[in-house]
């Protein structure tokens, strides 16, 4: 599973994700008019000013993905918010130009529950859209802001189910 | 770059204005009164945030696109349609914001980010399924 797979290499450390390729312009790929980000990502690593960000950005997601694969069965119907989680991963890897790696290790956490997740995916969704507000290249911040929109957008569906 | 960017948005917030009108005339308060909410609730958002952008770009020293004189309208014979045509607005909506959030910094990228997480929450609220990436469908 792809998302099992990730969080095993991240959460085990023995290999940084290997984000490769390059940031295209976040307008060129809307469907609203062209223009140009903020700024650009295709420096190298080394001077690239989102690189804090982009390292935390992946640690949460990562952080996510590795408390979901303990958790128990029926807290994540169909592994959709995992699925997410891993796409959100993958996009982190196709948008930056190069690694980036956890900042901080995934540390154990108690069991999940319903409240405990909410509370941790919400937490995520705050933070991943204040790294997106701070980024210097406009197509990070549309790639981190999309991903907070699509955890609010989850966390809403699971709302409406449960009611 | 950031004019031209809440120009686009306001453009956006002109025509969900619009269709998020006649989607409310089309919708039963008394029949499905949670739909209605959901619709005259989401007028109500853009309603605010047409204001918004439009005394931000009058701080800008720049001139408010206009609305157009008419949109085009989604056929909407039932509850279901109604629903339907709202959460593809949201999409529009959330596609533009994303948009907005690559080409604009600080306040209004903020402004911004809270938008599009807005129009991505509304679209479940009209029974879409939630995706990954609101906003950024290339993404996926």
């Amino acid at each position: 599973m792809k998302a099992t797979r990730r969080a095993v290499v991240a959460a085990s450390g023995a290999a940084t994700l290997g984000l490769a390729g390059c940031t295209s312009d976040g307008s060129s790929s809307t469907r609203p008019p062209t223009g140009s980000g903020e700024s650009s990502a295709t420096e190298p690593a080394a001077a690239d000013p989102d690189r804090v960000a982009l390292d935390r950005a992946v640690a949460i997601t990562t952080d996510l993905l590795v408390a979901l694969e303990g958790a128990p069965p029926g807290l994540d119907p169909a592994g959709r918010l995992a699925a997410m989680h891993s796409a959100h991963l993958d996009a982190l890897q196709d948008a930056t130009g190069a690694s980036a790696t956890p900042t901080a290790p995934v540390q154990a956490a108690p069991p999940l529950t319903p409240a405990r997740l909410r509370r941790r995916e919400l937490r995520a969704q705050g933070e991943l859209a204040r790294l997106a507000v701070a980024a210097e290249s406009g197509a990070l911040a549309r790639v981190l802001a999309s991903m907070s929109a699509g955890i609010a957008a989850a966390m809403a569906g699971r709302d409406r189910v449960a009611a | 770059m950031t004019v031209e960017a809440l120009q686009t948005a306001l453009a956006a917030e002109h025509a969900a204005l619009y269709v998020f009108g006649v989607l409310g005339a089309r919708t039963s308060e008394s029949g499905t009164p949670a739909l209605f909410a959901e619709v005259t609730g989401a007028y109500a958002t853009h309603r605010a945030q047409r204001d918004v952008l439009t005394r931000r770009l009058l701080d800008e020293g720049a001139e408010p696109t206009p609305a157009s004189p008419t949109y085009e309208l989604p056929t909407t014979p039932t509850a279901v349609g109604v629903a339907r045509a709202a959460a593809d607005i949201e999409a529009g909506c959330a596609e533009t914001y994303a948009y907005v959030v690559a080409n604009t910094a600080g306040a209004d990228r903020r402004w911004a980010v809270e938008a599009l997480t807005g129009a991505a929450v509304r679209q479940v609220a009209f029974g879409r399924p939630p995706g990954p990436f609101p906003g950024a469908p290339d993404l996926t």
